[in-house]
């Protein structure tokens, strides 16, 4: 399904939702060579005017205008965690490829729904697992496919965040849950790392104190342990709830121990370290990329390259509606562990 | 020499020869005795510290008059019948980890403990690191506000589960190891574990004829609502720079502390290996073996002198034990077990 659009070999793209991703999409699109970047979409019209402004391309106000659009062959979407399904199912009938962001829905009937559209489409889609693309997780990628640990067989991995992110930086904390924001990314990934297996049990449990006193329904954090089918046991934590005063915003650890090694990949703090009185001590995030020369270079710009290049030559991008589906179903069964109580048997 | 406490330790294995070191070094302790039921070790130990009686039957030891207090350190399933016999002869005891492997065997030793009047301390020296003190010490104060998360690990090399230890396939790696862990948080947190739901894994160690776990996980719920995993492991490569991975993270409603002891501080590199030597429990200045160990056991000789009962006590030790049974249990079941039904 490879498709020439207009001269030169690019690839015609839109973007959905012009919030933090939305922005850093259109950025990427606007430096990918393969890419031409054609309009975006916001409900808030002035947010997507601004972003069209900044890259002298058209803006909607309603996704629709730019699905209409027959130039438009694939788009991103980056609408908040729980509005994937909507704008994805629409694009995919509209005869667009898409790359929507992770995870895929925050519910086993969204997601159910976007696999099912994307199978009758016959359009790529891609569920942007960006991490994937940093260079410290595919080094440890490369480190299990050498055998450098043996067979996998047990693994922690989490993700925390300040206080910041669920009460001021989002605006839809309620919507989601540290389990679908934060844990997503590391599921997909050990579940990458060690063979992509199914979860066959789960058994989580949750912490509702620090965000519930502010009014929010949302967990202040998680804990879940997944049995999978080939043996490897993980645990997944999440929480959204570490102090203003945190060297950065956001954290992360994943251990990996196999039959004949281990790994540890330590994102806490970060190769590079700062203080002044203004900032505090400050550990800036550095794995995933940043500006280089003054073009976005690193996993945030190389996932969607992937999507691009693969998309214009006809062949499947990597993490398919299905693998994001299959994460979506890990985040539900630990949020009914929480809910009911108890061990959840997988598939739901 | 005057008002020293008088020691007998009962084990001459790898605890047991620190243990003398340390007795033999404090001011306020001297050790009478030792009993291995190897007695050439326990003739090798003695001689090693100037220790006046050997003996290869503990029993003997706890005949000496003079002994005020004993020292267990026999393999984890031997602790129950030296600490029952050196209560009923009248002595205060400090007892290896855990205090038994069996809710029955501790609720016995707890008993007793209260009967004879005689104290009962479990070893639990991490609480005398600094690490491990300073966060009491923060948490107490407040600074984190109610702990709602933690995540403590240990993991060991395979020297550990098949070099240093004989009868690993006698405990398991979370009743060995994360029982540390488990005594800290609940140190900490003031609080008791209500249920567990724990997995393990089975591959190296089986292959090589160990029938226990490689590594473990067990996720907890606290009595105060909070949620904790528990991790332990003792398979990790043997060329890993310290035997040890230690790490602990509390998450609170106000701030969060983590604990990372993989390295402490000092990293050595020579022609022969890479290591991060373990500074915090031990370690020789001028001479002194000191540190969290030696702390420790000064808290217990001071306690058999002074007279106040020692902490962490059986009833203490007690409740880990159930924990790590609780553990084993939900590992075998695949079910979620409540240790009040133990």
């Amino acid at each position: 399904m490879g498709s020439k659009a207009g001269s030169e070999e690019k690839l015609t793209v839109g973007v959905i939702g012009a919030g933090k991703l939305g922005k850093a999409h259109a950025r990427v699109y606007s430096e990918l060579p393969e890419a031409s970047l054609y309009g975006v979409a916001d409900i808030r019209e002035e947010a997507a005017r601004e972003l069209a402004a900044a890259y002298g391309c058209k803006h909607f106000a309603d996704y629709r205008g730019l699905l209409d659009s027959k130039e438009v062959q694939a788009v991103s979407v980056a609408t908040p965690d729980h509005l994937h399904r909507e704008p994805v199912v629409a694009a995919l009938e509209a005869g667009k490829h898409v790359i929507v962001e992770k995870p895929l829905a925050t519910s086993l009937e969204d997601a159910g729904a976007i696999v099912e559209a994307q199978k009758k489409s016959g359009r790529f889609l891609m569920v942007n697992y960006n991490n994937r693309w940093a260079f410290p997780y595919t080094k440890v990628m490369n480190l299990v496919k050498d055998g450098e640990i043996g067979s996998p067989l047990m693994s922690y991995a989490k993700k925390v965040n300040s206080i910041k992110n669920p009460t001021k930086l989002l605006k839809w904390a309620d919507e989601t849950s540290s389990v679908h924001f934060l844990s997503t990314h590391d599921i997909d990934m050990i579940r990458w790392y060690i063979g992509e297996p199914d979860a066959v049990e789960v058994y989580a449990g949750g912490v509702k104190k620090v965000l519930a006193a502010k009014g929010f329904k949302t967990l202040d954090g998680a804990q879940a342990i997944v049995k999978w089918s080939n043996g490897v046991v993980s645990t997944f934590e999440s929480a959204w709830i570490l102090p203003e005063k945190n060297p950065s915003g956001v954290e992360g650890y994943v251990e990996l121990i196999g039959s004949e090694g281990v790994l540890h990949l330590d994102r806490r703090e970060e190769l590079l370290v700062y203080t002044n009185d203004r900032s505090g001590f400050q550990s800036p995030r550095v794995s995933m990329g940043g500006e280089v020369n003054g073009k976005l270079q690193g996993a945030l710009k190389w996932s969607q390259e992937h999507f691009v290049q693969r998309v214009l030559a006809g062949k499947a991008p990597d993490i398919t509606a299905e693998a994001g589906y299959r994460i979506v179903e890990i985040a539900c069964a630990i949020h009914r562990s929480i809910d009911e109580g108890g061990v959840v048997k997988l598939p739901l | 020499m005057k008002d020293q406490v008088s020691i007998g330790i009962i084990g001459a294995g790898i605890m047991g020869q620190k243990h003398a070191r340390i007795y033999t070094e404090m001011e306020s302790a001297r050790v009478v005795g030792i009993a291995d039921i190897d007695g050439s070790k326990a003739e090798e130990l003695a001689g090693r510290y100037k220790v006046p009686r050997a003996f290869d039957s503990y029993s003997q030891l706890l005949e000496m008059d003079e002994l005020e207090a004993v020292h267990v350190a026999t393999p984890d399933f031997a602790h129950k019948e030296p600490v029952k016999d050196a209560l009923a002869a009248g002595k205060h005891v400090l007892v290896e980890k855990p205090l038994a492997t069996t809710v029955a065997d501790a609720k016995e030793i707890v008993e007793l403990s209260r009967q004879t009047g005689k104290h009962v301390m479990v070893n639990y020296t991490h609480r005398w690191a600094a690490p491990y003190a300073q966060t009491k010490n923060v948490i107490a104060a407040g600074k984190l506000g109610d702990p709602v998360m933690v995540y403590a690990k240990k993991d060991d090399t395979l020297w550990a589960s098949t070099e240093m230890m004989s009868w690993t396939a006698r405990t398991s790696s979370a009743s060995y190891l994360s029982t540390h862990d488990l005594d800290l948080v609940l140190w900490w947190l003031d609080t008791d574990v209500e249920h567990v739901y724990a997995l393990g894994v089975k591959n190296v160690l089986q292959k090589r004829g160990i029938d226990t776990e490689d590594a473990i996980q067990a996720l907890v719920r606290f009595t105060n609502g909070a949620v904790g995993t528990f991790e332990s492991c003792w398979v990790l490569p043997k060329s890993m720079p310290v035997t040890t991975d230690s790490y602990i993270e509390v998450i609170g409603t106000e701030g969060a502390i983590h604990i990372d002891r993989l390295h402490e501080g000092l990293k050595v590199a020579t022609k022969d290996a890479y290591t991060y030597p373990k500074l915090s429990l031990g370690c020789e200045i001028f001479g002194r073996l000191q540190g969290g160990m030696q702390m420790c056991l000064e808290h217990f000789v001071d306690a058999v002198r002074g007279g106040e009962k020692p902490q962490p006590d059986a009833e203490h030790g007690l409740k880990i034990v159930k924990v790590s049974v609780a553990i084993q249990k939900s590992i075998a079941t695949g079910g979620v077990v409540y240790t009040e039904s133990l």
